[in-house]
């Protein structure tokens, strides 16, 4: 998993330049990252990682960094 | 292309899911208030209007109650069928209902009277009766596509008691797939040709090596696999996909395999073209392509070896080639997951693709009769019988997959949908012409389309099939133009010519057919002519 790979879903599915969206970007700090962007957001890593969440996971992980720590968990390597 | 994606639950995720389609998704279960109500400005600014259903919501929707839930999806039903009815201009794509494998009755609905199946089954008939009634009416076999990913990989529980939104990306993708088919691509239409090679890929083995007894085609074992796949080619053909043969082989050793091997399938009439040498595919495909009278880009490739896959699309980059299975018993199912439902989908099949391969060959006996006769001699032997439909609903479906597919003859190349050919017919403002051809060879169903906006007194399209050009009934065609618009007190008519890299053929039809040019764009773009109706051509 790239932290890269998981910026550039979240910025194409909040629709925003990739270069806005940083390593400590999260739903307080970033503009449209609402519960509807985060369903955009978990279905392209679904399709990216294989990565199923649940829905615990989902809504606990409106970050970066959160969402990177949880694909982490999900794909052994 | 714009779809209106409606649903019952949160449709935004949606937005993205359906590339190249611009999605566009209005509230939270709103799909009863759509169904039940006026077309609102948002649906018709987009070219149709998709129904998603998700059966685990429904059910959640009545609390498991199974009278209950039949009868809100007998009721999503019916009003897919009477809101394409009162909407006749606008695509409607409605999926069937499919609900958990398991359910609180467990084993004792069947006894109970209604079960999950009949509610599904129900669904299913009333839809796919209405759209065999309604041209407009399209059915989105959801509960199909559930069952080929399974119950598991297709939803997203996660996310469904996150955000109500229970659909997985991979049954997102397959339904992608499945949308592109039923509502077409404009600028992809489907292809036309199918190329097969044969060593390794109708049958095992090598001819050449093993002889045409020795290769692997049998009732049992790999060679089934092999015969299967050879008889889903077969259905293909019936349905109007023109086979072709490419294989590196001695033409003796392939004529002997159709002669002697009678486990084969496919017989020597079912292949449009078959070329056996040692030539390069890639030439044999351009030879192909012209024999056939159809563009490369109509053509998709099946090759066992990467290497042929390789120069093909390296060579001819127009030609379709999709991977190979690796293991050859996926082959029968390959072919109809990935090949036909990517490359030849169909959602209606009219009479003339049934009856195409006779046609194409027809043609090559046609041509040696031409090659015996003066041209005119030739035209007056074949006893040529022209049937012009006017505004005949009937054949809304054949006149849009004309304008759909037909890139030569085509004066100005417009693409249109069967609902909104019907919307012409219907119109007093159009007049839509569909010419039918028979000669003494055979019948060649509907091979020639005009349609006349009368209203701005123009031809908007033209078009003619490849498979009767160069037999003088494109004059014919635009004679009865001019007749039928006259009856309706119309006796000028401007028409265009819009030049494609494809449309060649046409340039020099309408000056031929005595129209006058009025303006015409700088570096042979578009031009715009005009004739009245007693102009001798």
């Amino acid at each position: 998993m790239s932290i890269r790979r998981v910026r550039e879903i979240v910025a194409a599915e909040l629709d925003i330049d990739a270069g806005s969206i940083s390593d400590n970007s999260s739903s307080d700090n970033t503009k449209g990252w609402d519960s509807i962007a985060q369903i955009g957001i978990c279905l392209a890593l679904q399709a990216e990682f294989g990565k199923e969440f649940s829905t615990e996971e989902i809504a606990e992980s409106m970050s970066i960094s959160a969402l990177c720590r949880i694909i982490d968990r999900g794909t052994p390597s | 292309m714009k779809i209106f994606v409606s649903t019952n639950f949160t449709p935004e995720p949606l937005r993205r899911a359906f590339s190249p389609f611009e999605v566009v998704t209005g509230t939270f279960n709103d799909y009863r208030r759509i169904l039940g109500g006026e077309l609102g400005s948002e649906i018709k600014q987009c070219n149709a209007l998709l129904l998603i259903i998700d059966g685990v919501e429904l059910l959640s929707e009545v609390q498991y109650d199974l009278s209950e839930a039949a009868e809100s999806a007998r009721s999503y039903a019916l009003s897919c069928g009477s809101f394409a009815e009162a909407n006749p201009g606008l695509t409607i794509v409605a999926t069937t209902v499919k609900f958990p494998c398991f359910g609180p009755a467990s084993y004792s609905e069947v006894r109970g009277g209604l079960s999950r199946t009949d509610i599904e089954a129900d669904v299913y008939n009333i839809l796919a009766e209405a759209s065999r009634r309604i041209p407009n009416l399209l059915l989105l076999d959801l509960a199909r596509a559930i069952e080929y990913l399974g119950e598991k990989a297709s939803f997203h529980v996660g996310m469904r008691y996150f955000g109500r939104f229970g659909l997985s990306a991979t049954l997102l993708d397959l339904l992608r797939r499945q949308i592109k088919g039923l509502v077409g691509v404009p600028d992809s239409p489907p292809k036309k040709a199918l190329a097969v090679d044969f060593d390794n890929t109708l049958w095992g083995g090598v001819v050449g090596d093993l002889g045409p007894q020795g290769i692997e085609l049998s009732q049992e074992g790999r060679g089934r696999a092999f015969r299967n796949f050879q008889a889903v080619l077969k259905q293909l053909v019936k349905r109007g996909v023109l086979l072709v043969g490419l294989t590196k082989n001695n033409a003796m050793d392939v004529e002997e395999v159709f002669q002697r091997n009678d486990m084969m399938v496919l017989e020597r009439d079912d292949f449009a073209v078959l070329i056996a040498d040692w030539n390069p595919k890639s030439e044999n495909v351009r030879l192909a392509a012209e024999r056939l009278n159809i563009g490369l880009d109509s053509f998709v490739f099946v090759d066992d070896s990467a290497v042929e896959r390789g120069a093909m699309k390296n060579l001819v980059p127009e030609v379709a080639v999709p991977d190979f299975p690796e293991r050859f018993e996926d082959l029968p199912s390959w072919i109809c997951d990935i090949v036909v439902a990517d490359y030849f989908p169909t959602y209606s099949v009219t009479n003339e693709d049934f009856v195409k391969v006779s046609q194409y060959r027809n043609n090559a006996v046609r041509a040696e009769m031409k090659k015996a006769l003066s041209y005119e001699e030739f035209l007056s032997s074949l006893d040529i019988s022209l049937n012009f439909l006017v505004d005949d609903l009937d054949h809304a479906e054949r006149i849009s997959q004309m304008t759909r597919k037909t890139n030569q003859f085509n004066l100005t190349t417009r693409r249109y949908s069967t609902p909104e050919i019907a919307e012409m017919i219907r119109s007093n403002k159009w007049m839509v012409i569909a010419m039918s051809y028979a000669d003494k060879l055979g019948e060649e169903g509907i091979v020639g389309v005009a349609i006349v906006d009368l209203e701005v007194r123009v031809i908007d399209s033209f078009l003619l099939s490849c498979r009767v050009i160069g037999r003088g009934v494109e004059s014919k065609l635009m004679k009865a133009v001019f007749d039928f618009a006259s009856k309706k007190g119309v006796k000028e008519l401007g028409a265009t010519f819009i030049p494609t890299p494809k449309n060649d053929v046409a340039r020099n039809f309408l000056p031929h057919e005595g129209f006058q040019l009025m303006r015409a764009e700088k570096g042979g773009g578009v031009e715009i002519y005009s004739r009245s109706e007693n102009v001798n051509s």
